[in-house]
């Protein structure tokens, strides 16, 4: 199989928000204000981390809603990625604020186990993603078609890994080494945590093209989104990391 | 203190985030033949075929007089 023809089967990204095609087939033309830009990305970044935020002191507040708040914004996740990306902005802000209330439940539950845990997990994804940011602006991370393909197939396994497990939970068995503390168990951690952070570099480069070709003004919202979910995905693996190495 | 570093982190981040962000990506970025074609665009393509990346299926046929 070609590289080609495996990008045009599988898909072109490891984020299943940018395995769609996005060929304008509108043919009539876009005028300046009506474009995507980096500014509004990260501005609709900025009010979806708002969102987060907020739903995560809900959820720490009131841990009833954990798991509410993690059903909804995964079906909330999955409307957006598959219904037209024109509607992102309105399901984006309500899948962030739910993802929060879910994350806030999920943080209090660990802060209560393991003190100190939860700004620790934040201040760690941020980090990555400032660095990251820093690393791909500044042209020390270059992003191809190979390595596109490469964390692509890398995050569908590590789906159809969890997948299986979650599905052999509901008979009392499961793959022991994804939740044990020991060395293999930390070392696939770090693994996905790896593949997690390099998915952020995807969604730079998504939302870099985008505005460089002059995409409409919702694109703003669809890479704001992707930029979310890479991000709670982030975070939730480097809670469950910092969780194994202190559970040691 | 523990508390105290990873909210200067956060703080400082988030700053990165929305300074940076903002700012497009070095020339080095964006000025590469094998930048990743997110929209099939018509540029990109054209790029591929000045890298000489461009996979031709099908049995070569040989030039020659007649056929030109």
């Amino acid at each position: 199989m070609s590289k080609h023809s495996a990008l045009n089967t599988f898909g072109r990204s490891g984020n299943p928000a940018f395995t769609r095609n996005f060929t304008n087939t509108n043919s009539a033309p876009i005028s300046l204000t009506e474009r995507m830009t980096l500014d509004g990305a990260v501005n609709k970044t900025a009010i979806l981390l708002a969102l987060c935020f907020g739903g995560a002191f809900l959820g720490w507040n009131i841990p009833a809603l954990t798991i509410p708040g993690l059903i909804i914004g995964t079906i909330l996740a999955f409307i957006t990625i598959f219904r037209n990306p024109s509607k992102a902005g309105s399901t984006a802000p309500f899948y962030a604020a739910f993802e929060g209330m879910a994350l806030g439940g999920i943080t209090m539950f660990a802060e209560t186990a393991y003190p100190g845990i939860g700004i620790q997990a934040i201040g760690l994804t941020f980090g990555i993603l400032a660095s990251l940011l820093f690393c791909y602006k500044s042209g020390i991370i270059k992003p191809t078609e190979n390595f596109r393909l490469m964390i692509f197939s890398a995050t569908m396994g590590i789906a159809l890994l969890y997948l299986v497990s979650f599905v052999m939970s509901f008979f009392g068995s499961g793959i022991g080494f994804i939740h044990s503390n020991g060395l293999f168990g930390i070392g696939f951690s770090l693994f996905v945590v790896g593949i997690a952070a390099l998915n952020l570099v995807l969604d730079f480069d998504f939302i870099e093209e985008g505005a460089a070709q002059g995409l409409p003004k919702y694109m703003e919202w669809y890479g704001a989104f992707s930029l979310m979910v890479t991000l709670v995905w982030l975070y939730m693996e480097i809670l469950r990391l910092l969780m194994k190495l202190r559970s040691r | 203190m523990n508390t105290f570093f990873f909210s200067l982190l956060i703080i400082f981040s988030l700053f990165i985030l929305m300074k940076l962000g903002k700012i497009r990506a070095s020339s080095k970025q964006t000025q590469r033949n094998d930048r990743i074609n997110w929209f099939n665009s018509k540029e990109s393509k054209d790029h591929q075929d000045l890298d000489g990346s461009k996979n031709i299926e099908g049995k070569p046929e040989e030039i020659n007089e007649k056929s030109l």
